[in-house]
């Protein structure tokens, strides 16, 4: 079964480099199909396609890989729909021009990309496509015991059973907030009664979420959206809001709620497919 | 502790808690934007009324981190005041701005000034704002047709007038002389939602009146009259 698309926001710019080295890892790792989007003006349509073949040929090898040239003027939007069109897994972007480099920040524009996606979002850090030969090894998952955070402790799990990476729980105690949840037992839980045969570790650090959580030393960071909102899209909380201003590496924020297919597990894709195939027609 | 101290802090401010109108709920949440979002979500609530950041700039808005929230999934209607709006003089709101560009979102951001400048007794002005650089090559005949047109949205019984500005969209809303100024969401995303476009994201930042923005396709259904009148308007604009 293939699982849904990877869409990266493709443009010939720094940044367009760094989601696109970063859809290919994810592309590579999972074996989703990847598809370039660039979108542009009226008028921009043969350049757009020239863009993007070029980018095909120059940045992804072999790789066999899709390109949508999108008309429209917004960037956000025509992610969005194309997202809705492919039945898009993932969308990925770049960090902001004012980045530093390593480190995510998001600009405005893919600000919107990710408010409201309507599948789970990714970011590269600036710089990502210059440091080469970074394989995803280590896969990270933000954990705080909350409903979001355990259905993202899951995808990650499968992420990891299937690709053979190792597992990192991360979980994060905040000053005069509670425990940090069973985290012992969800690792058990994890490697033992799930019997997912992964390899993992879990790390407790005390401090400031948002800061923490992009320290951990791992390739690429899963977190769920925040825990109130409609279901069905991305939706920054508090602490993911600041990640995606700081984060020394990818981080990909998941949809809330389950009306799609969680990207990193293909279980019930079927399924998933035949319902919006039927709220396609309604 | 915390019930304590709003119930202080609201004997402080003279809230009128006495008030039929006025209940005082303490909720307890993960966070405040969260507690604020069931509530509205619970109660069906038409507004969430926010103060702007601490860091805005006096007389201007500037949302903070539960605006950031609210604004970007909230489920109604989302205001925010500008900072020191309460040591301001008691202002009437007698003339209610809309940004008006010819879309859905903007059409139902007028159908909603329309019903609240009704009830304020207030005028509504709809705003368009245009490219300069398109303005050269009669591009924006277009906006101005829909403008004059867009009049047709506002419910009967209200005076409306129009205004064509032209240059970067955020600032020069911002720069209207109007009470309150209300825009729409964007136009992508799930309906149902306030989500902010590009234009609204730096009008928070700037705008020197009570702002608000208003949720994607709800309750539109409830102004069929208005929206179907909408539709035929569009398709007489082309």
């Amino acid at each position: 079964m293939t699982p849904p698309p990877i869409i990266v926001g493709y443009e010939p710019t720094a940044a367009g480099r760094d989601a696109l080295a970063l859809g290919r890892g994810l592309a590579g790792l999972t074996g989703a199909p990847l598809s370039l989007a660039n979108v542009h003006p009226r008028g921009g349509e043969e350049r757009s396609g020239a863009l993007l073949r070029d980018a095909a040929v120059r940045l992804c090898g072999d790789d066999d890989v899709r390109l949508h040239p999108v008309a429209g003027t917004s960037l956000p939007r025509g992610l969005s729909a194309l997202a809705d069109e492919l039945a898009g897994g993932l969308l990925v972007v770049g960090s902001s021009r004012r980045a530093t480099v390593g480190r995510v920040l998001l600009g405005s524009a893919a600000s919107r990309v990710v408010h409201g996606a309507p599948c789970a979002a990714a970011v590269a850090p600036a710089g990502y496509a210059a440091a080469d030969g970074r394989r995803i090894a280590v896969v990270g998952v933000g954990y705080d015991a909350s409903d979001q955070s355990r259905q993202a402790l899951s995808q990650a799990a499968a992420l990891a059973s299937r690709t053979g990476a190792f597992l990192r729980i991360v979980s994060v105690r905040e000053p005069g907030c509670g425990g940090a949840g069973n985290l012992g037992h969800d690792v058990i839980t994890l490697a033992e009664g799930e019997n997912l045969g992964i390899a993992a570790d879990a790390v407790l650090v005390d401090g400031d979420a948002a800061v923490e959580l992009g320290r951990q030393g791992v390739d690429l960071l899963l977190c769920g959206s925040r825990g109130y909102g409609l279901g069905g899209q991305v939706l920054l909380g508090g602490t993911s809001s600041r990640l995606l201003r700081g984060a020394e590496c990818p981080v990909v924020v998941l949809a809330r709620g389950v009306r799609r297919t969680p990207f990193f597990s293909r279980l019930d894709v079927d399924a998933t497919q035949q319902e919006r195939g039927t709220a396609q027609r309604a | 502790v915390v019930q304590a101290g709003m119930a202080r802090a609201l004997a402080e401010m003279g809230a009128p808690v006495d008030h039929a109108d006025v209940e005082v709920e303490l909720v307890r949440a993960p966070s405040p934007a969260h507690g604020l979002h069931h509530l509205a979500q619970r109660d069906l609530a038409d507004l969430v009324v926010l103060g702007s950041s601490g860091r805005a700039a006096l007389g201007r808005t500037g949302a903070g981190s539960v605006g950031e929230r609210l604004f970007q999934g909230g489920p109604c209607a989302v205001a925010v005041a500008p900072a020191g709006y309460a040591g301001e003089s008691a202002r009437a709101l007698g003339r209610v701005g809309v940004a008006y560009d010819g879309g859905d979102e903007s059409r139902a951001a007028v159908a909603e000034a329309g019903a609240l400048a009704r009830s304020l007794g207030a005028t509504l002005l709809l705003i368009g704002v245009a490219d300069p650089a398109a303005e050269a090559e009669g591009g924006n005949d277009d906006l101005q047709t829909a403008l004059a047109l867009g009049a047709r949205f506002a419910p009967d019984g209200v005076t409306v007038e129009w205004t064509l500005a032209f240059g970067d969209p955020a600032t020069e809303l911002a720069r209207q002389d109007v009470d309150l100024l209300i825009c729409g969401s964007r136009s992508y995303g799930r309906p149902g939602q306030v989500l902010l476009g590009a234009t609204a994201t730096r009008l928070v930042a700037v705008a020197r009146c009570p702002l608000v923005v208003v949720p994607r396709g709800v309750r539109w259904g409830l102004f069929d009259g208005v929206q179907n009148g909408a539709s035929a308007v569009a398709e007489e604009a082309r």
